[in-house]
């Protein structure tokens, strides 16, 4: 049996392969550009280098785990399905109709998003299901039939059922999705209580709509994907990752595409809480800071933070999704004055073309990338590894001219004050992340990944309060790591809507055991062994009168009134703990109870790297400005290849490699520990 | 002028950081949904004058909102030099500054060493501060009394420590003492963490940074008010529009607003304004303002900094005892009957001087309604929920149907979380065809709810409006269509006033709203032929409703409809 393991993380502009060797626990990596209309290609291409660079068989190969932005692009690009809706008699406009709230509160122009279904595509059955389950109009024939006709005549090539209270009781919508079935072969179909048996009727149709309009367009990736993967890699089992943070086999990826929305972000929280682990690190805050966006995620106890309130172009998806705060703010942000002379940075972007000024792609504003150029924290012919020449003048100029000279600054202050107005940006986001959720920042590790996190990450560091920085071994594909080690994930919800006071305990054993049959057979259908199913029980609570809800854990075991009461103590305390204050005596209800089907993929196991007598070798020095030296100071620029486990050294000090570069500030510490991640160390 | 430009950059940053922080306390440790759910609260923080530097907030009717009421404060009770560390006031009195009983405002200066450098605030929507009816919405008050619990400023903390005395008096009188104490315990907090983050900003700075930097954010948000406002033409803009009625005499109120550009300044006058009414709809001064500087940040550049000197340009003129600026003891929980009309009054005027940028009126009104019952149980519950209609066609486009604007931005409660909790079954909730204004640009679509009442008895109380002023098309657009409400018992429809009050429910009771549409902009014989395809295709619009607002031929119809 082969021992080897694909990850292969999809993104934008480039495709990121990890390999890792199980038997010797080496890694490799290989970075292709994107084809972002054949994304398999790009695949491809990487699994092909990888395979020729480690020198292994392709029957070796057991394992290939893939981000994707399939499912984002489809949405975000308006390449969805045409696809129709069956729902019930008077609600066809839910989906359009949405939540009421403006994102915006002054914009007189915006616009509602454009409902994934439109209202001529959406048809209603007569049928009636009450909250409690009880049928109180069966779907009545003829207008089922109707339905299906008028669905049939549409052109849709795929279908959305979503009935009211389909989470409390499922017949309506099998029943109809049977009919459909039967009289559309072709057609993709999808009933909301298969994907989200959960209460709140906008957000569950939302979610079954995206998810089969979803299904033609991943189907047919996928096909590509199995036939191109057969050939190159026949023995390896094809993976999909999820924004639960778990993976899905290419069957379940037909079925529930809508599980891929945050595939590619999920990847990255994953590597954090891996390398976590992996470092005594139970806290970290994952800091992936690329060329637009920086995306901010937190690891807490080991466990990554889940929520189910996420979207996708303004779209709901009521799905359990690691919990990923995306800010517009990157080394491609761009300076400028605002109509009161203040200094601004971002949120407009001058992304990957035409990029900063120093690109030299036509790109005329000043960005964050310029400023740490023209204070010399970047090298301008060491830059992608030499592949990109940066100009320093070109930046230096325009922040001169953009910049310096309205304000009546030199432009070395100018640029030194970007980068202070970039990190102010910045530090608000960690400190909304962290801090304001009731995490004290002092209690975790930064990871520092993507291409301008570990330039700035020491700085934050320093400002917000972090314990220390971690910057891992190759931060331009670190999320790729990631989905080496994610397990197989189902996830299964069903709304019991009931006070703690009337709750049946044999109703509670029978729901679970019902989601608990869903998840045997999901890890039956993905082909995995009993003894690695690992099911996982949570309840969503409220106090009664409250529109939000506390998931807690759900004890194993039989469930008696003794469970009962440990859940209702567990939530007071999760109610404590997050919202700083609960209400013993107030009653309490359950709002949805939830089930997590693992199938344990084994931790791979990381070679250390070995350490040498002399750990340091410096390259060469360089001037580089930082605020607490006052100016231009004499910093020692390191090799990254060339730093190993057991070395240590001072700040300041630039260390450059192929994908990033890491700044350590004057008074800060940096060592290699043994997987070869630096690790910075605040003052003192 | 010899400021750091950059530190002012990241102390600007930091200081709109501190007003963040309060709120998410609120947010976070708050009891009640009004606060959780509709963000009905706002922070700010203050200079040692008293003039507002940052603030936080998510809903339009918040903007500014604390001024007044400190203002009242320092000169009317508690003057700057007789503040101690420690202190807080709080107060929630519409005549000292507020706009209704339920906002309770609560203030504490912050001391380096012994000397003032802020005040921060908070401002936190109750679900109950007492009066005649639950939840303190009395539709058929006629005086302030009859609202709830008035407090004037008071001290209700010294050295950090809450008065026991003041807070039974207050828990003595509203409903739920419980969670209304649990919430004003959330906006201490708030103070107290207000406080702590404005210090670690003064030991970053210096005192005497601290200060200067407060009076630039001020000086830089003028600065750019003034910039927006030298935009727009110069000249006088007149507008009127009505609201149908107050819900205890029926006749239309008038709003009258006289809007002068120049010169980097604005005057908005509104002199000629209805007197203050006898139900309770009236707005006090700090609503009205409060609406005037959501409309013209909307219409300005809403990415300025919002504080005092972003309202310095602007000269709010008012008759005292008019409905825009109302006196003791005139009820006032209705208020927004008045401040979505003053929206859409703004907007009349802000679009002659701005043609291409301004829409048509939106719908207009919050529309609450209020079902009560007791359940065969024995226990009484109350359901409260607002809904929107369609916004007015902008210049460009059309205007989304049922979707949140103006001067609230809501979310509705899911129906199946109402039928999971209330005895009420909902019988249809869609797009209401043909009630968009006609125009180049049609206006969005009201919408229609209908919920039939499973309860053994029951009450219906609503807040609506524009069922007898339609909100307004502009350049040649038709007017939206107006709002309306039906109660059926017995297979017997009534129609029902925009503003019932006590309206006895029996089971199998159905209620049917129907909410506003948006008024359309332009004439409707230019509107592009695909729009017209597309709106009937989707049923937007009827061929009745195109014969008759259109004036399209049977012919034409049938082309477009094929």
């Amino acid at each position: 049996m082969g021992t080897i393991r694909l990850g292969v993380d999809i993104g934008g502009t480039f495709t990121d392969l990890v390999l890792l060797d199980d038997k010797t626990g080496q890694t490799m990596v290989v970075k292709v550009p994107s084809q972002p209309n054949k994304p398999a290609d790009a695949l491809a291409a990487a699994v092909e280098r990888a395979l020729k660079q480690a020198k292994v068989p392709a029957e070796s190969v057991n394992l290939l785990n893939h981000g994707t932005t399939i499912v984002t692009n489809a949405v975000l690009e308006g390449n969805l399905a045409r696809t129709a809706l069956i729902t019930t008699s008077g609600f066809r406009d839910v989906l359009e109709i949405g939540r009421h709230v403006r994102p915006d509160m002054y914009d007189l122009n915006q616009d509602k998003p454009i409902p994934i279904v439109p209202r001529d595509l959406r048809f209603e059955v007569k049928e009636r299901m009450a909250p409690d389950g009880n049928a109180l109009v069966p779907p009545e024939p003829d207008s089922v039939r109707a339905a299906v006709a008028a669905a049939k005549a549409s052109g849709a090539t795929a279908v959305a059922i979503g009935f009211l209270h389909a989470y409390a009781n499922t017949e309506h919508e099998t029943a109809m999705k049977a009919e459909l079935i039967a009289a559309l072969p072709e057609v993709s179909v999808s009933a909301s209580s298969d994907i989200c048996r959960e209460i709140r009727e906008f957000e569950r149709i939302s979610t079954v709509a995206l998810n089969a309009a979803a299904m033609p367009v991943v189907s047919r990736y996928l096909e590509i994907l199995g036939e191109l993967t057969a050939d190159l890699i026949p023995k390896a089992h094809v993976l999909l990752m999820q924004s639960n943070g778990g993976s899905m086999t290419v069957g379940a990826a037909r079925q529930t595409p809508a599980h891929l929305v945050y595939s590619g972000p999920a990847a990255g929280v994953l590597a954090c809480q891996f390398i976590g682990q992996l470092t005594q690190r139970p806290n970290v805050l994952g800091f992936d800071m690329g060329g637009t966006s920086t995306d901010i995620s937190l690891v807490y106890r080991g466990e990554p933070l889940m929520t189910t309130e996420a979207d996708v172009g303004g779209y709901p998806v009521k799905l359990p999704v690691l919990d990923v705060n995306t800010i517009g703010a990157g080394g491609g942000s761009i300076a400028w004055l605002d109509s009161g002379g203040g200094l601004r940075v971002g949120p407009k972007s001058a992304g990957a073309d035409p990029g900063p000024v120093a690109y030299q792609q036509g790109g005329t504003e000043p960005t964050v990338t310029d400023a740490n150029l023209v204070l010399g924290r970047l090298i301008p012919d060491r830059f992608l590894g030499g592949e990109m020449m940066l100009d320093p003048d070109a930046a230096l100029a325009a922040i001169r001219e953009k910049i310096a000279e309205p304000l009546g600054l030199d432009p070395i202050s100018a640029a030194a004050g970007i980068l202070r107005i970039a990190n102010a940006n910045m530090e608000r986001a960690l400190k909304v992340s962290s801090a304001e959720r009731g995490y004290d920042p002092r209690d975790f590790s930064l990871i520092a990944f993507g291409g301008a996190g570990p330039v700035h990450a020491a700085a934050l560091a320093k400002e917000v309060g972090f314990a220390s920085v971690l910057v891992p071994e190759s931060p331009g594909v670190f999320s790729a790591f990631g989905l080496l080690v994610a397990d197989l994930r189902h996830d299964f919800v069903r709304s019991y809507m009931v006070g703690l006071d009337q709750v049946s305990t044999k109703m509670l054993t029978s729901f679970y055991a019902d989601l608990q049959a869903l998840g045997e057979q999901a890890l039956k259908d993905d082909g995995l062994a009993e003894q690695r199913w690992v099911f996982q029980r949570t309840a969503d609570l409220r106090y009664v009168g409250q529109a939000y809800e506390v998931n807690v854990a759900f004890p194993d075991g039989s469930i008696g009134a003794d469970t009962v009461a440990e859940v209702k103590s567990r939530f007071h305390g999760e109610h404590q703990r997050l919202f700083a204050h609960s209400a013993e005596d107030d009653p309490v209800e359950f709002v949805s109870l939830r089930m997590v089907a693992t199938g344990s993929v084994d931790a791979p196991t990381l070679r250390k790297q070995p350490a040498l007598s002399t750990p340091v070798a410096q390259a060469d020095t360089r001037d580089v400005y930082f605020e607490e030296a006052n100016g231009f100071t004499a910093c020692p620029i390191y090799q990254r290849q060339n730093l190993c486990p057991g070395a240590e050294f001072q700040g300041p000090a630039i260390i450059e490699q192929l994908d990033t570069t890491t700044v350590i500030h004057p008074g800060q510490t940096v060592s290699v520990d043994d997987w070869g991640s630096l690790i910075i160390g605040m003052e003192g | 002028m010899g400021i750091d430009t950059i530190g002012f950059g990241v102390f600007q940053n930091a200081l709109v950081g501190v007003a963040e922080q309060m709120s998410a306390i609120i947010w976070r440790t708050s009891y009640s949904t009004v606060v959780r759910e509709m963000l009905d609260y706002s922070t700010a923080v203050f200079d040692r004058e008293g003039r507002i530097v940052a603030q936080a907030s998510r809903i339009p009717m918040h903007l500014n909102s604390m001024s007044q009421s400190l203002e009242a404060t320092l000169t009317r009770a508690y003057p700057v030099e007789t503040w101690k560390p420690g202190d807080i006031v709080l107060l929630n009195d519409p005549y000292w500054g507020g706009q209704h009983l339920p906002d309770i405002q609560t203030f504490m200066p912050v001391f380096a060493n012994d000397e003032l450098v802020a005040i921060v605030g908070t401002l936190a929507h109750h679900l109950d501060i007492g009066g005649m009816r639950p939840g303190s919405y009395a539709g058929d008050a006629t005086e302030i009394f009859q609202e709830g619990l008035r407090i004037p400023p008071i001290k209700i903390a010294h050295n950090y420590q809450l008065d026991p005395r003041l807070i039974d008096l207050i828990g003595a009188n509203i409903r739920q003492p419980g969670k209304t104490l649990g919430d004003l315990r959330a906006q201490t907090a708030a103070l107290e963490i207000g406080e702590k983050s404005i210090l670690e900003l003064v030991e970053r700075f210096g005192v005497k940074t601290f200060c200067d930097f407060s009076d630039e954010a001020i000086t830089s948000s003028e600065r750019r008010m003034r910039a927006c406002l030298k935009d727009i033409p110069a000249g006088t803009y007149s507008a009127e529009f009505f609201v149908d009625d107050d819900g205890v005499v029926d006749e239309p109120i008038r709003v009258a607003v006289k809007v002068t550009i120049g010169d980097g300044e604005i005057e908005v006058d509104f002199t000629g304004s209805d007197r203050q009414r006898r139900g309770p709809v009236n707005a006090t001064l700090s609503s009205t303002e409060a609406a005037t500087y959501y409309v013209i940040m909307s219409v300005a550049d809403s990415t300025i900094p919002a504080n005092y000197g972003c309202y310095k340009p602007i000269r709010i003129v008012t008759e005292k005892g008019s409905v825009v600026d109302a006196q003791s003891p005139a009820p006032v929980v209705g208020r927004n009957a008045i401040t979505h009309t003053i929206a859409n009054v703004l907007y009349a005027a802000f679009s002659q001087a701005l043609p291409d940028r301004i829409p048509a009126a939106y719908y207009g009104m919050s529309n609450v309604h209020i079902l009560a019952g007791d359940s065969d149980t024995g226990s009484s519950w109350i359901f409260f929920d607002i809904e929107v209609g369609g916004w007015g066609a902008r210049p460009t486009k059309d205007g989304p149907d049922c979707y949140s604007q103006g001067i609230h931005n809501l979310a509705n409660t899911p129906i199946e979380m109402v039928e999971a909790t209330y005895p009420l079954r909902f019988t249809r909730y869609e797009l209401l065809a043909d009630s968009g204004g006609a125009g180049k640009y049609r206006g969005g679509l009201g919408v229609m709810r209908e919920i039939e009442f499973l309860d053994q008895r029951g009450v219906l109380n609503t807040q609506f409006d524009k069922f007898k002023v339609a909100p307004f098309g502009l350049f040649g657009g038709g007017p939206g269509a107006c709002g309306k409400l039906a109660l059926k018992t017995n297979g017997q429809t009534t129609k029902l006033q925009s503003k019932t009050v006590n309206r006895a429910l029996r089971p199998g009771d159905r209620l049917t709203m129907y909410t506003q549409g948006g008024g359309g902009f332009g004439d409707p014989g230019e509107r592009d032929p695909e729009l017209i395809k597309q709106d009937l295709r989707e049923q937007k619009v009827t061929p009745e409703g195109l014969q008759r607002d259109y004036r399209l031929d049977q012919d034409q119809i049938k082309e477009y409809d094929r």
